[in-house]
């Protein structure tokens, strides 16, 4: 890699974070209160492209990671790997997505300001590896869905939930990750801090991904929050990076896969069937989409603990197809719930209402569809 | 160009004409602006008889050199290590007659159905799906892999089940159509298992890699326990798609869609899907004897059973859903029985016969009466030669049976579904106390946005 593209991607990288950030300042400061749609759009836009230019100058190198930055747990404050190449545009799309369908009145001041802060945070996420930084950017894209949530009319419980939830996940998160960095278990030696740390890295994940028995506030906030926070909150999938930077490291060694990744792969299995068990019995269209997201999301962590290519391949490609699918069809729940009121599924109120959405609705199942069909053997390493 | 590039460049054809129509028809109508209902039957049928012709051609191509069987690989979907998910058509003995018969049987219904839907609010929705149907049956009769054959499987389902609910105003139509996706959910997790397992077993989904030598005398690669699980997958997959006992239940309901859907998929095409997957694997099946006599019990089991119950049915449409059953149980007991040309014979005479039957069902009456005024009087009616052989006692506890259906929606009702949704709100119940415990109040529930 040359030192130009390496000037590059550091450019890009730092576009991708700085333009939500500085959105986010703007929005704070009252740059276009009135009708914030387009600016926010631009903003999002922005960090689209420049993910994507990572993307592309990164499958220009010959696979080798990109970092820069002290090394700590095995970690850089900046890494650009594939995993980083594939997820990032993602996250972006989604994040643009939101931005660009939600009703004119969810795009007041207060809530533009933490979404965009919220989307900065989560791409800071998807371009480290840094052990503490992780600890400092899940914090950072809790709080402002946290303030989203108990912010919405009606939605206190929710946010009760929530914060119930987040809190416990990022205790354990720090506490595990220190431990981690204290007696990295892939030293030559491990001791018992490290492997405390690793069962704790994978209890946070666990909470933080709604894993049986944790799930509880995923569908909760499914049903309590706007869809952009909800679909800010779960669809990037913080946890499942962080279980890939720092328990997917064990892979590496001769003990084969982690222990706790196992034990996180077969909950996740778990709940990917308890979920989708779930969604046979709701009522209402938010619960559904709810736990039907809880379900395809613990897919993903239940494939990443695989001792196949394959298997991690097909984890990586649920993440994303399964991602915009569930996203585009949160937006059009949205829509159509900002015209017609809350939908439920035990009466016949949705009917007819596709004459009015059919565009968007086949969009969302050919950006689905479009995802399933891509190949997913992008490199992972 | 080669023989080989001739019949590639066919076979894409066949895949790509109906498809092409989804297109064309599908995005202007997502713009706002759908063809006129001239031009979308013409648009549709055009890709259908393009098929056609594409196929007969491949078929005369095939038949000159003695039906060797020509793969095309259209690349790999993804690659990873010793696994393959390859993208590969088969072009044989099998998959070209069956393509020429469907596309055939698909261009007629556009044909029927372009007067028949006249000024039909859902018209050009009714075409669209049927270029996906068409789409997806090619693609699953010309899929070289389980994975490729799985998606063309999916399409006839989705486009089986938007069909069934057509008539989306009908609280009868909607339901019915619930009724079939929750039976092609329930066994489509048969196909997909069979996928994984073949994927485990091979490393690749390809279908040469499962069996060798020419269909029909295809050799089985792979140990008797994978060829006998993967079967079995197989079979409960294929009992959904084709209405078997125990998961029969759907079909009569599934009449409710209109008339020339009704008479492509569930007379002619779809209810076949599950046989032409268990004749692609024949091959597995051969060394699957446990298979074998799955297929031969539950295929002379619904064949008794439908037999039984389509006879006390008051409605036409009835009738004819509880006798293409009867034929399709008759077909899996073939398959299971080892033979293969039999069934495909049977396959397609039926899906002719049937398909031209449900087309004239609406005229019926019609034609009764046509029947009557030629022969002079009433032509009778049609006992059940059985009967005469069977006790008084017997044949009045088998009409109240058949009356009830066989008893068959109540069994699986009471036995499973009713299990099965009782466990499952009493665990989203549990939920709901759960929630309302970790938040302080009744429920998370609220007004957004």
């Amino acid at each position: 890699m040359t030192g130009t593209s390496d000037g590059c991607l550091l450019a890009a990288a730092a576009i991708t974070v700085a333009a939500p950030l500085l959105g986010s300042a703007a929005m704070a400061l009252g740059f276009r209160r009135g009708s914030p749609r387009l600016f926010v759009v631009a903003v999002a836009l922005v960090s689209l492209l420049s993910s994507l230019a990572i993307t592309m100058l990164w499958s220009q190198t010959d696979g080798v990671p990109f970092v820069f930055g002290d090394r700590l747990g095995g970690g850089r404050l900046v890494c650009i790997d594939g995993i980083t190449a594939v997820l990032l545009p993602y996250v972006a799309l989604v994040e643009m997505s939101i931005l660009l369908v939600a009703p004119r009145r969810a795009l007041e001041q207060s809530s533009v300001t933490r979404l965009l802060f919220g989307a900065a945070a989560t791409f800071a996420v998807f371009l480290t590896s840094h052990p503490l930084l992780l600890i400092v950017l899940w914090c950072a894209t809790v709080l402002p869905n946290w303030q989203s949530v108990r912010s919405t009319p009606g939605g206190g419980a929710a946010a009760r939930v929530f914060a119930i939830a987040m809190s416990a996940a990022l205790v354990c998160m720090a506490v595990g990750t220190v431990l981690l960095v204290v007696d990295p278990p892939w030293a030559a030696a491990p001791g018992w801090v490290g492997s405390a740390g690793g069962w704790l890295v994978a209890l946070a994940v666990m909470i933080r991904k709604g894993i049986f028995p944790f799930h509880s506030w995923y569908p909760a906030l499914f049903s309590g929050a706007t869809m952009s926070t909800a679909l800010a909150a779960t669809m990037p999938q913080v946890a499942s990076y962080t279980a890939v930077r720092l328990l997917i490291g064990h892979v590496d060694h001769p003990e084969g896969v982690a222990a706790e990744l196992i034990v996180l792969s077969q909950m996740a299995l778990i709940t990917a069937t308890y979920g989708a068990a779930l969604a046979i019995v709701q009522r209402d269209l938010r619960s559904l989409i709810g736990t039907l997201a809880m379900s395809q999301s613990a897919l993903v962590l239940g494939g990443l603990a695989g001792t196949l290519p394959m298997e991690l391949n097909g984890a990586f490609c649920v993440w994303i197809s399964s991602g915009l699918a569930l996203t585009g069809i949160g937006l059009v729940s949205w829509a159509l719930e900002s015209r017609a009121g809350p939908i439920r599924l035990d009466t016949r109120d949705g009917s007819g209402m596709r004459r009015s959405w059919p565009r968007f609705s086949c969009s969302s199942a050919w950006l689905g569809s479009a995802c399933l069909a891509r190949s997913p053997s992008w490199p992972t390493t | 160009m080669n023989n080989h590039d001739i019949v590639s460049l066919l076979i894409i054809c066949q895949l790509a004409a109906p498809a092409a129509t989804v297109a064309l028809v599908g995005v202007p109508a997502l713009l706002g602006r759908p063809p006129s209902e001239r031009a979308t039957a013409l648009i549709v049928g055009g890709g259908f008889a393009a098929g056609f012709i594409a196929g007969l051609l491949t078929l005369a191509v095939l038949a000159a050199r003695g039906f060797v069987p020509e793969i095309v690989h259209l690349g790999s979907w993804f690659s990873v290590g010793h696994h393959e998910a390859s993208i590969e058509l088969v072009a044989d003995a099998l998959s070209v007659p069956y393509v020429c018969f469907s596309t055939g049987l698909c261009g007629l219904v556009n044909a029927f159905a372009r007067k028949y839907l006249h000024r039909e609010p859902g018209f050009t929705r009714f075409f669209l799906l049927l270029a996906v149907f068409g789409t997806g049956m090619n693609l699953m009769v010309l899929a070289g892999s389980i994975d490729v054959l799985f998606a063309g499987w999916e399409l006839l389902g989705i486009s089986s089940t938007l069909l069934i609910g057509f008539f989306l105003e009908r609280g009868n139509a909607v339901r019915a159509a619930m009724r079939a996706f929750a039976t092609y959910r329930v066994c489509d997790v048969g196909l997909l298992a069979a996928a994984v397992m073949v994927h485990r077993a091979v490393g690749s989904g390809d279908f040469n890699r499962l069996f060798g030598e020419n269909w029909p005398h295809g050799t089985c690669l792979v140990p008797a326990a994978t060829a006998t699980i993967v079967s079995l997958l197989l079979v409960f997959a294929a009992m959904g798609k084709s209405a078997q006992v125990p998961f029969s239940g759907w079909l009569p309901q599934a009449m409710e869609g209109p008339t020339p859907s009704s008479a492509i998929f569930y007379g002619a095409l779809s209810i076949h899907a599950g046989a032409y997957v268990l004749l692609r694997c024949e091959a597995l099946l051969e060394q699957a004897p446990l298979a074998q006599w799955v297929l031969i019990v539950i295929g002379l089991g619904t064949a008794l059973h439908a037999n039984v119950v389509g006879r006390v049915q008051t409605d036409l449409k009835s009738m004819l859903a509880y006798a293409s059953m009867t034929q399709s149980g008759l077909i899996f007991a073939e398959i299971g029985f080892g033979w293969r040309i039999i069934p495909l014979v049977h396959v397609i005479s039926h899906a002719i016969l049937r398909s031209l039957q449900i087309l004239r069902s609406p005229s019926a009456l019609h034609d009764r009466h046509e029947l009557e005024a030629a022969l002079g009087g009433h032509p009778g009616a049609d006992r059940w030669a059985l009967g005469r052989w069977l006790p008084e006692e017997l044949q009045a506890r088998l009409y109240r049976i058949a009356l009830d259906r066989g008893f068959e929606q109540m069994v699986v009702g009471r036995l499973f579904v009713v299990p099965f949704l009782w466990l499952l709100e009493s665990a989203a119940e549990l939920e709901r106390r759960w929630l309302a415990l970790l938040s302080g109040s009744a429920g998370p529930g609220g007004r957004r946005s």
